[in-house]
């Protein structure tokens, strides 16, 4: 438990900063490389070296140097702490609408 | 230990919109098999006393346990039903055999375009320990150690 609360805490942390979840954004479509990340964002490349690394801290990207170039990408699964969570602020009727959705769509023939 | 006496109200409003057409939404409440395929907080309980009176007057009773974890009782009446347009219940619930809450529930069916839009207004007061979000923290707990449990496996 206090395991995965550290996690979340940091997860939600980097995520928290606008610039951040810009990069993670960019990130889920591709792997880029630093420079290419940096090009859209109006900051020196050493702040955001700093938040790659809050990201790949909170584990939410890694990093592989290639020669003189470093790509970075999305760490998948990185972000299932807060879906974990989220699922678990539900309250007891809104899981039970979840199921109701979710036999109907299982029993329900399409085009119905 | 005494217990502290005191009540909370809390009403809430849920709505969704299902792709299936409002009798089947309907038959999944009205129709016992349908409803035990989905009522209920799924595999992580153990199912106990079930009763399925779907009428008005008629009674229902959904009884489970977490597993280690404790007894819940779901008592309904059933107080107007009107086909394919609403269900309306009194319940209450009790956790481990403590009440811990009555409600009323109008659910209600609404064609539209896509299938149905379905609106669930509660009205509840909560009593003593469960005034404040005790239970749902403790279910919401225990589901979360076990998902956790899942994640880390």
């Amino acid at each position: 438990m206090p395991k995965y609360h550290d996690e979340l805490t940091e997860v939600l942390r980097a995520i928290a900063d606008p610039t951040r979840r810009a990069v993670v954004e960019r990130l889920a479509k591709s792997p880029a490389v630093v420079s290419e990340l940096a090009a859209p964002f109006e900051m020196a490349l050493p702040s955001l070296m700093q938040h790659l690394r809050v990201l790949e801290e909170a584990g939410l990207v890694t990093s592989h140097k290639h020669g003189r170039v470093r790509t970075v990408s999305l760490r998948p699964g990185g972000l299932d702490v807060v879906h974990l969570w989220l699922g678990e602020q539900r309250t007891p009727a809104e899981h039970q609408a979840d199921r109701l959705g979710l036999h109907l769509t299982r029993t329900t023939p399409k085009g119905t | 230990m005494t217990i502290e006496r005191r009540l909370a109200r809390a009403d809430f409003t849920l709505t969704r919109d299902y792709p299936a057409a409002v009798d089947r939404v309907w038959d999944a409440f009205a129709e016992e098999e349908q409803k035990l395929a989905w009522w209920g907080a799924g595999d992580a309980i153990e199912p106990g006393e079930w009763v399925f009176e779907f009428r008005v007057g008629g009674r229902d009773v959904a009884e489970g346990k977490f597993h280690d974890g404790p007894v819940t009782r779901y008592e309904a009446t059933y107080t107007d039903l009107v086909e394919h347009v609403r269900i309306v219940t009194t319940y209450d619930m009790w956790l481990d055999g403590l009440h811990m809450s009555t409600s009323v529930a109008s659910l209600e069916f609404e064609p539209i375009e896509k299938g149905t839009r379905f609106t669930h207004v509660e009205h509840g007061v909560f009593f003593d320990q469960f005034w404040a979000d005790g239970p749902n923290r403790e279910h919401g707990t225990r589901g979360l150690l076990d998902s956790l449990g899942t994640y880390l496996a």
